[in-house]
């Protein structure tokens, strides 16, 4: 494995181009059944990636270099505590300490791409903000408006209630 | 999904002695190499398979020992395959060289999917094709619910040289997916901090956070968590669920990106807000991280999120448990109509028809519904569930549903023809117009349990096997009626040569053989060829005849014919020849059965793993030693409850308390050689087991020649007693000796043999 290994492009929306080890992008599934379709060609590619911003790009490359190095523990479902750390090592604990929006594109971003690891900690990161929280502390973590009329809510809460009594 | 709802799968912290906790440390630090990896390593220390009847959530196995089968080496094999397989970097050889116990879990990147680091285990071979845990490990126990118990210790050294140990107790249904998980460890040694921590963690969570910017406790920064559910089998409609919202979220999100890019970029000032698609994609895929409570808590934030949550639902799985209420129950299936797959009430007395039939025609995607002894039930239930879950549904378990008639039986059979598993014993009421329609519609049944269904007849029977080609299992137990199995249509003509000497199959499958040729080859069952377990206790009135249905079996593994008082040494010899593969085989009250038919299955079964022939009272030791002395290299289990012809030990009575005139003569009878040699057979054995490397684990001599009572023990100073504790033994039940399992790798071979084929089959199959 001393051998040099071959690079791809990663191209962002922008047009960006991020050259990245090939064991990194074939981390994505996406990537990864984009160059089987384009078998046989060594050349080095190019994979354009237009629903990817470049802000995202980089904190996907980023984690996906870091998970080569220390896989992350699988997360537990349900989550058994409301603080990252607790749940994975600290390096993806940090890599998740990030503004709310960024948080979401990544997700779309794993999502799209079909990075299993990063989709887990970050819908894991987002169930840690809910986890615990009352509906108002939710509303208010992800500027959520309550549109339920009074009526509504007491509707809900009525469903709701063989939950609360277990 | 939801593990708080999951209860059969339950979990219990036993504290473990110091003692051996100290033993299996030392042990890890020596087993495991330095490495720059991570690395966990998971230690089977014991499994057993064993009845658990009204003990559903008992991590305990049950007091009767001689019912419980020890499983742990055939665990053990299974998993360095499934190890060997899934990475192609562990050799099995190696592994096993180091210690056989110890089974190394590859956790370096890439070589699991998503290189993940792998916190827990699925055992594929105990959930492939809906297979009950008896095609695996052989049914230990007849007509009694199951459960597997497991013992194992996880291992995990990492790459600052620090190490942990988990201890587990865990056991599983026999239906049920066997998932071995870790819990949460932490990567440092000193177990006072770690306690610490804990209970730090378990008062109040925010704390630890809030320590982790102080330097002081960083050691408590890196520690790891478990998951609860990883590689489910494709099938599980839990990675369906997620799939399929992934892709959906895939197809939006290229809108979805611009939007939420410009909003951000727009409302920099103010905070930004997120766009209701962006909900609809990421929800769901977080609601999986949630508990059951915080799912429906986030009912209350906004209607979108109500929605979402209709939409998703909240329980994947409902497993009845001790606590759960009939309100309870209402509450998680209506809010779960779109995930509910697996809806297990079985022994859940309070439930009435009231609770589920106002669900049934909503639940989408239910695919087990195991209502067992749910006596309220009626035949309304069972229309209801036809007309509403017909193509959904591949398992379902009635057993006990006393007020269930033809009526409900029938609508089930025309409208579930998914069916996959059927489970319908004790249905009384139930007669041959449900038997039969079973076989006309049921074409997809991998296993069907039938017990004490009394009114069924040959029509219904044959109509199962004529039909039916896919079983795999069947049960048949206390079909009184039933005259023969298998019908001669098959054979496509009417002449039936019962008489005819039987020879194995030829492997003949030719379809194209013309019209009323009668060939003397062909199966008399159409599933001849699938069975891997036949159940036929207590079917009276089959005859030595009936062998010729055994034809072409060429995977059976387990045959019960336990009860069936007609067989005779003719069929012994028989199957001996025709079924050289089979590893259980159970003959009690066969009571026709001599020596001839002991010593022709001693010869023709070599890979024979456990042989039951209590109340069999005419065979003596002469071909007990010889099945022990030919079969040594497999025999583990063998069952000669009331054998009262071999003579074990002094009878310290010498006088039974069933005082009649048979007693007496056969006493007369035995007189002579008892007052030469009281214990002569006890003798024999003992020199049998001795002289050769027996593989023998288990042997049951309750109420045999010198054992008068069941209750007591045969006496600790008894030379037979004494020379079976040199063995190894122990009478822990009194009368049943019993010892670790003796595997070896002919045992082991025999045993993966059918697994191995099953999955190639797959593999060729799919």
């Amino acid at each position: 494995m001393d051998v040099e290994e071959s690079t791809i492009n990663l191209v962002s929306a922008e047009g960006d181009s991020s050259p990245v080890p090939l064991s990194v992008a074939k981390m994505s599934e996406l990537v990864r059944s984009m160059m089987d379709e384009e078998a046989e060609d060594d050349d080095v590619k190019e994979i354009p990636l237009p629903n990817v911003k470049s802000q995202v790009l980089h904190k996907v490359i980023e984690f996906c270099e870091h998970h080569l190095k220390e896989p992350m523990t699988e997360i537990e479902k349900p989550l058994k505590s409301n603080s990252m750390s607790d749940v994975v090592q600290k390096f993806y604990a940090d890599f998740v300490d990030i503004e709310q929006v960024l948080l979401f594109e990544l997700i779309l971003a794993a999502n799209y791409m079909d990075i299993k690891p990063l989709l887990d900690l970050t819908c894991a990161t987002v169930a840690s903000m809910i986890k615990g929280k009352t509906p108002e502390d939710i509303r208010t973590t992800f500027n959520i408006t309550n549109d339920f009329s009074p009526e509504e809510e007491a509707q809900v809460r009525e469903e709701n209630k063989w939950c609360e009594e277990a | 999904m939801d593990e708080s709802m999951s209860g059969c799968a339950a979990e219990k912290d036993i504290d473990m002695p110091e003692q051996d906790l100290e033993m299996t440390e030392s042990k890890t630090s020596s087993d495991i190499p330095s490495s720059d990896q991570d690395e966990i390593v998971l230690k089977i220390v014991s499994a057993t398979y064993g009845p658990c009847e009204g003990k559903r959530l008992s991590n305990e196995p049950t007091a009767k020992i001689p019912y419980t089968r020890d499983v742990t080496p055939i665990l053990r094999a299974l998993l360095q395959l499934q190890e060997h397989q899934s990475t192609s970097t562990i050799p099995v050889a190696d592994s096993e060289e180091e210690d056989p116990h110890l089974v190394r879990l590859q956790t370096i990147a890439g070589g699991i999917v998503g290189g993940m680091k792998r916190t827990s285990v699925t055992i594929q071979a105990l959930h492939d094709g809906w297979n009950s845990m008896n095609v695996v490990f052989g049914d230990a126990c007849p007509g009694t619910s199951k459960r597997l118990y497991i013992h194992y210790l996880l291992l995990s050294a990492h790459n600052t040289s620090s190490k942990t140990t988990e201890v587990h107790h865990v056991s599983f249904a026999e239906h049920e997916p066997v998932i071995l998980r870790s819990r949460i460890t932490f990567y440092q040694e000193d177990s006072k901090i770690q306690q610490a921590t804990e209970r730090l963690l378990k008062k109040n969570p925010k704390a630890l956070q809030q320590n982790h910017h102080s330097e002081n406790i960083n050691n408590l920064q890196q520690h790891t968590s478990t998951s609860s559910s990883i590689q489910q089998p494709e099938e599980d409609e839990d990675e369906l669920t997620l799939w399929v919202a992934r892709r959906m979220g895939r197809s939006q999100s290229i809108d979805d990106f611009a939007q939420l890019s410009q909003s951000s970029s727009q409302d920099q000032s103010s905070r930004p807000r997120l766009r209701s698609a962006t909900f609809e994609t990421v929800l769901p895929m977080v609601l999986e991280f949630l508990q059951l409570t915080e799912r429906v808590q986030c009912r209350l934030v906004c209607r979108l999120w109500r929605n979402i949550v209709r939409d998703w639902g909240v329980a994947a799985v409902i497993d009845f448990h001790q606590d759960m209420t009939r309100a309870f129950l209402r509450g998680i299936v209506t809010h779960s109509y779109f995930s509910l797959h697996s809806l297990r009430l079985s022994d859940f007395d309070e439930l009435q028809p009231s609770d589920l039939h106002p669900s049934l025609p909503h639940l989408r995607k239910l695919r087990v519904l195991d209502i067992s002894r749910c006596t309220n039930l009626q035949d309304e239930t069972l229309q209801l569930v036809a007309q509403h879950l017909n193509d959904t549904l591949e398992v379902l378990y009635m057993k006990g549903l006393i007020n269930v008639t033809d009526v409900g039986m029938m609508a089930i059979c025309q409208a579930c023809t998914k069916l996959r598993v059927l489970e319908i014993s004790h249905i009384q009421s139930m007669t041959d117009a449900s038997g039969v329609a079973i076989g006309q519609y049921l074409h997809n049944l991998r296993a069907l349990y039938m017990r004490d269904n009394f009114r069924l007849t040959n029509q219904s029977i044959d109509a199962i096997t004529a039909n039916c080609t896919k079983l795999n299992q069947l049960t048949l137990w206390g079909c009184s009626k039933l005259t023969r199995l298998g019908s001669s249509a098959i054979r496509t003509t009417n002449a039936v040569d019962v008489d005819s000497p039987v020879v194995a199959s030829t492997g003949n499958q030719d379809n194209e053989i013309p019209l009323n040729v009668y060939n003397q080859h062909a199966p008399l069952m159409a599933c001849a060829e699938r069975l891997v377990s036949l159940n036929l206790w207590g079917c009276l009135k089959l005859g030595d005849s009936f062998v010729t249905a055994l034809e072409g079996m060429t995977k059976l593994r387990s045959l019960i014919v336990s009860e069936c008082h007609k067989l005779t040494d003719k069929f012994a010899i028989v199957i001996a020849e025709s079924l050289p593969q089979l590893l259980h085989l159970h003959l009690r009250y066969c009571k026709r059965l001599t020596d001839i038919g002991v010593s022709a299955i001693a010869r023709g079964m070599n890979m024979l793993y456990s042989l039951d022939l209590s109340f069999c009272s005419r065979i003596t030791a002469a071909s007990i030693c010889e099945l022990l002395d030919l079969r040594r290299e497999t025999l583990s289990e063998l069952r000669l409850q009331e054998c009262r012809q071999l003579l074990i030990a002094r009878d310290p009575d010498d006088v039974d308390d069933h005082n009649n005139r048979r007693a007496l003569r056969r006493q007369q009878q035995q007189q002579q050689a008892r007052q030469s040699r009281p214990d002569r057979d006890g003798q024999s054995i003992l020199r049998s087991l001795r002289s050769s490397k027996s593989s023998l684990s288990m042997l049951d001599l309750r109420c045999c020649g010198g054992h008068p009572r069941i209750d007591t023990a045969y006496p600790e100073n008894e030379t037979f007693v004494k020379g079976m504790i040199r063995l190894g033994f122990q009478q822990k039940t009194p009368g049943f000796f019993a010892r670790p399992a003796q595997w070896n790798a002919i045992i082991l071979s025999s045993a993966l043999l059918g697994l191995v084929d099953h999955r190639v089959d797959k593999a060729r199959g799919g």
